[in-house]
């Protein structure tokens, strides 16, 4: 792997554990990265992908808490939460705060592995959604005021007729601006602009 | 010289006010006044002694009845012997008055005050030493005593006095004559006086025994009665000729008096059939006066000194059997009150008819009437609930049978609303002599719904907390040992990924095996310390009494033995505080009691009983007694069974008597087990009275470090 593929960070605040997890998560071919808390996981900017290995008991923020934290910043990481007991709450909780896996210490290699797997999959395909939606984002800024006006009724499915009445101008004018809206946007068919159109309405009213 | 002597009579009569002083002031609770009776010494003396003259009949120079002398003799029973002679300086006065007027020779005269007053003295003083309390006529005792005292008085007193007639050489009769005759004379007045003196005394303090308009009325119709029967027999022509068969004529009033106006009627009436027998038997009437003089004397005083002391016993047993009853009707009335006050209710099952009674209120604490009460055990056992009857009864039949004689057991009672109450019962049975056959049992119920609501809640509450202590602790004992697993776990799984690839170096794996062992000794660090952190408790040796904290431990089982129904049977001896550690001797007692729960569970109701009983042993110490009616221990095994790990039972960790062995030896007893010949197995364990040496519990170990087993707890 190299150093710009999926990290794997390790938040435990027990050193041996951490050291263990670590090394064995390097030897399974992760790139990974040990924190000894919350705050220190925090404090470090801009994460490249992969997931979080978090231990529920932490000292100070617990790894829940820390995983409320995360939810709010767009760009998280999936968790796969490990815990010294089997402690039914708050794993309920936690998965339904969006965690991948919730594991009991000590934990199985294989269990660990796979979760580990799993969430870097689930990272990869968020951060390429993500990127997807960065890129529709681009082209939609790229267009005029009268072309987004145009984009906004072809999406709801409006006439070209309709437009132009309602934007009081010629249908020919229209078709023109459509023509550079499926330019712009770079899809081929109206079927297509649909669901860009609908992936942007998603993305900023969630 | 003329104002010395002055001066010496004034300091002599300044000595005699101090005395009087003195003796007023030594008169204690219940003693009359000295001046009182001084002037009751006076003229009774006087009159007495009148009155002895008048009875004296020639030729015999000594009265038929003498009374002066038992009136000082009654009049020193009612002052402490410090005042005695305020009746001697009364007595001296009228003794004098009174003799001389007879023309005795001055001599005679003074000879005859020494002899009388000796005899007053030594009554009194017999007196003092027999009963060492006031004579009251209330009693045999008191009886007998003043018996004694009154012939042991005249009998000694009437040596001297025969001597001084002799020497003085008044009268013609023998000097054995004049002993006799005073003796008879003596003893007669004394048995006539002196009960009126100490019982009209004491009616002063006490009152009349029958007051009131009836009681008055009733005592003159006595009193006329007793006048009349007498004059007619004894002081009149009518009867001189009739058979003598008549003098018992006034036996009749005599008991009257006796029965219902106690020692003090007894005594009035006596004396005064006494001086109109010997008045009229004087003057040669009545069925007594048919002889000579001296002879007459002579039957009366037999005949009186016979009858008196009939009459005082008879009123003293009476007098007796009033105080007796009395005395029982307060503490039957002081039972009741204490029935009413507790609203428990008390029973009796009699053993031969299985009649049962109810004492006060009978079962009106729990809705009976007299109509409904039970009056057979069977039918009151038929009110205990049917799940508990057989342990009930199973306790019942172990107080009776195991000759403990003590039963203690809670159970529900069917109201007579038909809803069921909790009761505790507590009982004893009776037997008429030790050793002997059960006669009767006794037994109090209490109601205690509402006392056991609060010890389920507060039970319920401490097991919860108990729970959640125990969470607590394995929680972070599961933490602190999980955490240097999971990273062996986690380190043993990269070494083998390492090896898979083949791609390793020894200096990686050589690192994984230093963490492994590093986390290894880490965990073992964890469980040292929670060990060293249980043995932490100091043993705290203190004396206590065991029977109390082997009551508290049967209340603590006793939810769980209802469950299980297991009755639980006491038998506590009186011994002596032990010394030791109440929390270790609770942990070994419930220990026990749980082991012997477990080892009759099983078995047919009359034997799912365990009795624990307490005494002391040869050597001192004190000895519990856990016995159980299970099937009893396997040949062989009585050793091991204290082994750990060592079970019999399915489900058991084999601990729990491991556990109390280590604790009894860690207080410095000895624990044994054997079978019993009745079936079921017997443990033992002793527990010192004596303190033992300082800083090391005799078992060796060091206070404070209990063997491994000790902690792991029931």
């Amino acid at each position: 792997m190299t150093s710009t593929g999926p990290v794997v960070h390790v938040v435990d605040d027990d050193a041996s554990v951490r050291a263990a997890l670590t090394r064995m998560l390097r030897i399974a071919g992760f790139e990974v990265r040990g924190y000894a808390s919350a705050v220190e996981f925090l404090a470090v900017r801009g994460h490249a992908g992969g997931c979080l290995v978090l231990d529920v008991g932490l000292p100070g923020m617990s790894g829940v808490e820390l995983q409320a934290v995360l939810g709010k910043i767009d760009e998280s990481l999936p968790i796969v939460f490990l815990t010294g007991r089997g402690d039914i709450e708050t794993s309920v909780g936690a998965m339904k705060a969006g965690a991948v896996d919730f594991l009991t210490k000590p934990v199985k290699r294989d269990a660990l592995l796979a979760a580990v797997r799993a969430a870097i999959a689930r990272d990869a395909d968020a951060r390429a959604h993500r990127a997807e939606l960065r890129s529709l984002h681009n082209r939609f800024a790229t267009l005029t005021t009268r072309e987004r006006q145009v984009f906004e009724r072809v999406i709801h499915g409006k006439l070209n007729k309709q437009i132009a009445d309602e934007l009081g101008t010629s249908i020919r004018t229209v078709k023109a601006h459509r023509a550079n809206v499926m330019d712009k946007m770079e899809v081929g068919s109206l079927a297509e602009l649909v669901g860009v159109g609908n992936r942007l309405e998603n993305a900023a009213h969630p | 010289m003329a104002f010395a002597a002055r001066v010496a009579v004034l300091r002599g009569h300044r000595r005699s006010m101090t005395a009087f002083a003195a003796a007023i002031a030594r008169r204690g609770e219940g003693h009359p006044h000295p001046l009182r009776v001084a002037v009751f010494v006076f003229v009774g003396y006087y009159l007495g002694a009148r009155l002895g003259l008048a009875l004296t009949f020639v030729p015999n120079p000594i009265s038929v009845l003498w009374p002066p002398n038992s009136v000082a003799f009654g009049a020193m029973l009612l002052l402490p012997a410090g005042s005695w002679w305020v009746v001697v300086a009364a007595a001296l006065p009228a003794h004098l008055l009174a003799e001389l007027q007879g023309g005795v020779p001055i001599a005679m005269v003074l000879c005859w005050f020494v002899s009388n007053m000796s005899e007053a003295m030594i009554g009194a003083a017999c007196l003092q030493l027999l009963l060492r309390q006031p004579l009251t006529f209330a009693t045999l005792r008191d009886v007998s005593a003043f018996m004694v005292a009154a012939f042991v008085a005249a009998f000694a007193s009437s040596f001297l006095d025969a001597a001084f007639v002799a020497l003085n050489r008044f009268g013609d009769s023998p000097y054995w004559i004049v002993w006799r005759t005073r003796l008879l004379s003596n003893v007669t007045a004394a048995l006539t006086v002196v009960p009126v003196i100490v019982t009209w005394h004491a009616s002063r303090r006490s009152g009349l025994v029958a007051s009131g308009r009836a009681g008055a009325l009733e005592a003159g119709a006595l009193i006329a009665g007793l006048l009349a029967v007498t004059l007619v027999v004894f002081d009149s022509t009518l009867t001189s000729t009739v058979t003598p068969a008549l003098i018992y004529l006034p036996l009749p009033f005599l008991l009257w008096a006796t029965l219902r106006f106690g020692p003090q009627g007894a005594s009035g009436a006596f004396a005064i059939v006494a001086t109109l027998v010997i008045w009229g038997t004087g003057h040669g009437l009545g069925p007594l006066g048919t002889r000579l003089p001296a002879e007459n004397a002579f039957s009366v005083q037999l005949f009186l000194i016979f009858a008196g002391p009939t009459l005082l016993c008879l009123a003293a047993a009476l007098e007796e059997r009033r105080r007796a009853e009395q005395s029982r009707r307060a503490s039957d009335r002081l039972f009741h009150l204490l029935l009413q006050a507790t609203n428990d209710a008390v029973y009796e099952r009699d053993l031969s008819s299985d009649a049962v009674r109810f004492s006060g209120h009978g079962l009106a604490p729990f809705g009976y009437l007299a109509a409904t009460t039970p009056p057979t055990f069977a039918a009151f056992a038929a009110l205990i609930h049917p799940d508990d009857r057989e342990r009930v009864l199973a306790a019942h039949l172990g107080a009776v049978e195991g000759g403990g004689g003590h039963w203690d057991s809670e159970f529900r009672l069917r109201r007579n609303d038909a809803r069921y109450t909790h009761v505790h019962e507590q009982g004893l049975v009776v037997r008429e002599r030790t050793g002997g056959p059960p006669s009767q049992m006794i037994g109090t119920l209490t109601d205690i719904t509402e006392r056991r609501e609060t010890d389920e809640l507060s039970q319920r509450l401490a097991q919860a907390s108990r729970l959640a202590a125990m969470g607590e602790l394995t929680a972070s004992i599961a933490h602190e040992i999980n955490q240097p697993m999971s990273a062996i776990l986690a380190n043993v799984d990269a070494a083998e990924m390492l090896l898979d690839t083949g791609q390793h170096g020894s200096d990686e794996l050589r690192q994984i095996l230093q963490d492994i062992r590093s986390d290894d000794l880490r965990a073992s660090e964890v469980i040292r310390h929670i060990r060293a952190l249980a043995n932490k408790r100091e043993i705290a040796f203190v004396r206590f009494d065991v029977n109390e904290l082997a009551r508290a431990v049967l209340r603590l089982a006793s939810t769980t033995a209802r469950r299980r129904g297991v009755a639980l049977v006491s038998r506590f001896a009186t011994v002596p505080l032990v010394h030791g550690d109440r929390i270790h001797v609770q942990q070994i007692l419930l220990n026990l009691l749980f082991n012997g729960m477990d080892a009759v569970v099983d078995m047919a109701a009359g034997r799912r009983r365990l009795e624990l009983s307490t005494a002391q042993t040869e050597r001192g110490d004190v000895e519990v007694r856990i016995r159980d009616w299970g099937h009893g221990i396997p040949a062989g095994q009585c050793e091991r069974i204290f082994d750990s790990f060592f079970t019999t039972k399915e489900h058991g960790m084999g601990l729990g008597l491991s556990i109390a062995r280590t604790l009894v030896e860690a207080n410095g007893g000895h624990i044994t087990a054997e079978n019993h010949p009745d079936g079921g197995a017997v443990f033992r364990f002793t527990l010192r009275v004596e303190a033992p040496p300082a800083g090391m519990s005799p078992t060796g170990r060091a206070e404070g470090e209990l063997p491994r087993s000790a902690m792991r707890g029931g």
